[in-house]
């Protein structure tokens, strides 16, 4: 059960990270990063380590995201190519 | 018998959930603009992952996690809703246009009075 | 040509790294190094020689002290550079900046984030807190202020965030976690033992234990307290417009 749960979450995560270094549109790659993020706090919890996928959560699906949002922001939404 | 019940509503809580789930992922990928989008996905975070976690707090029976399940739920349903409320707000602020049928005039714009 | 070179260079170095897990012992088996010298001392001695029941807080702020110093210096130097390039304050711009958004925000999402900010708080300072018996610690809850207080500041604005928080504030406190992490190092070397040892000698034993606890929490404290307004710096800087900027772009 736990094995198929791991499976998931590590499928989802490789989906995520491609689907976040090949969208030309930054904003939606900062969101797709966010979940990322996410999934991996989860995976941390599934391997015991919580402290991490506390700091994963809070610093890598919160504060990351929201600069890379106002960096964004602040610079050209697209990518150029 | 009380066993019987409780599997009984766990098993209708969870399978509601995930009728929402799957109601929110195809709107999601059916729907034609953002506003409709909106409407089948925070769907999804406040009937579908509440009912799913409702169907836990049965299935454990009471203990302290409940109270931390029952926090999670009202959290859930407090930012999904705000959430949605934000984005759809913010899109609409900032011009995007609803979608309309090909053919029929849009809505004009509202001039929505600021509180 | 090239792309052929780079999947060449890519497969020795993969099949490199692929041969050198195959050397090594499997993960759950009994006869890996870590099992065998790592695991066995800091489960066995770890609360008694860390000072902490979580064993995790024991390895992070006394087995590798050094190693999280580090890491707090080059979140000190990511802040500094960003300042650097942002240029906090000069003369002839001003000081208080403009808001990027030109959006009000909704009654709604202000009543529920005034509602919930105090909660996410709370249970900031419990994680920082806590760190000692329970998963979590000082950067951890140090992160989550941080977010609370960069949530506050996109749904209110920046002008009332930073009345909120004036920079006479924030400012000394930015270098918290760097100070309160040395103080306490050179605290041992002043009672003449190494950089870094929490144990005091010429304290008796209960005393020594004592003192160790409140060292400890104090560079939980500053790793948090600092960690978070540091965060909040990035932020605030990134987010400000300066009107010198604004006014030479007008024609």
């Amino acid at each position: 059960m736990n094995w198929t749960v791991n499976l998931l979450l590590m499928l989802f995560l490789l989906a995520t990270a491609v689907v976040a270094i090949t969208l030309k549109d930054l904003l939606a790659a900062v969101v797709v990063f966010s979940a990322y993020s996410l999934m991996m706090a989860m995976l941390w919890t599934q391997l015991r380590a919580p402290d991490l996928a506390l700091t994963e959560a809070a610093v890598g699906a919160g504060v990351t995201t929201v600069l890379f949002i106002i960096v964004v922001y602040r610079t050209v939404r697209r990518e150029d190519r | 018998m009380a066993e019987v019940v409780r599997n009984v509503l766990v098993a209708a809580l969870c399978c509601s959930g995930i009728v929402f789930f799957l109601g929110g992922t195809v709107g999601l990928l059916r729907c034609p603009d953002l506003y409709a989008r909106l409407h089948p996905s925070t769907k999804c975070d406040t009937l579908g992952a509440c009912s799913v976690i409702l169907a836990l707090i049965i299935l454990s029976g009471f203990s302290m996690v409940v109270l931390k399940l029952l926090a999670v739920t009202f959290f859930l349903m407090l930012s999904s809703a705000v959430c949605g409320h934000a984005i759809g707000r913010s899109a609409f602020k900032s011009g995007v246009v609803p979608w309309h049928k090909p053919g029929v005039e849009p809505l004009p714009p509202m001039e929505v009075e600021e509180p | 040509m090239k792309r052929l070179l780079v999947l060449v260079a890519l497969a020795v170095i993969g099949v490199t790294l692929l041969y050198g897990i195959g050397k090594m012992p499997p993960m759950d088996s009994r006869a890996s190094p870590d099992k065998t010298h790592v695991v066995p001392r800091y489960l066995g001695h770890g609360e008694e020689e860390a000072g902490a029941k979580n064993i995790i807080t024991g390895v992070i702020l006394n087995y590798r002290g050094y190693d999280t110093m580090g890491e707090v210096s080059v979140i000190f130097s990511a802040l500094c550079a960003v300042i650097a390039i942002l240029d906090r304050e000069k003369k002839g711009r001003s000081r208080s900046g403009v808001d990027a958004s030109r959006v009000r925000t909704s009654l709604i999402v202000t009543t529920v984030v005034r509602f919930s900010l105090p909660v996410v708080m709370l249970f900031a300072v419990y994680t920082m807190l806590h760190g000692e018996p329970s998963p979590g610690g000082g950067f951890q809850g140090g992160a989550i202020v941080g977010a609370s207080i960069i949530l506050f500041t996109i749904v209110f604005g920046l002008a009332v965030s930073t009345k909120r928080i004036p920079p006479g504030a924030r400012v000394p406190m930015e270098s918290v976690n760097m100070l309160g992490f040395l103080s306490m190092g050179f605290i041992g070397l002043a009672f003449g033992v190494q950089f870094l040892t929490y144990i005091l000698p010429g304290l008796g034993v209960a005393a020594a234990e004592t003192v160790r606890k409140l060292m400890l929490d104090v560079i939980e404290l500053g790793i948090g307290i600092g960690g978070g307004i540091i965060f909040i710096s990035i932020v605030f800087s990134m987010i400000r417009e300066d009107r010198y900027e604004l006014q030479q772009d007008v024609p």
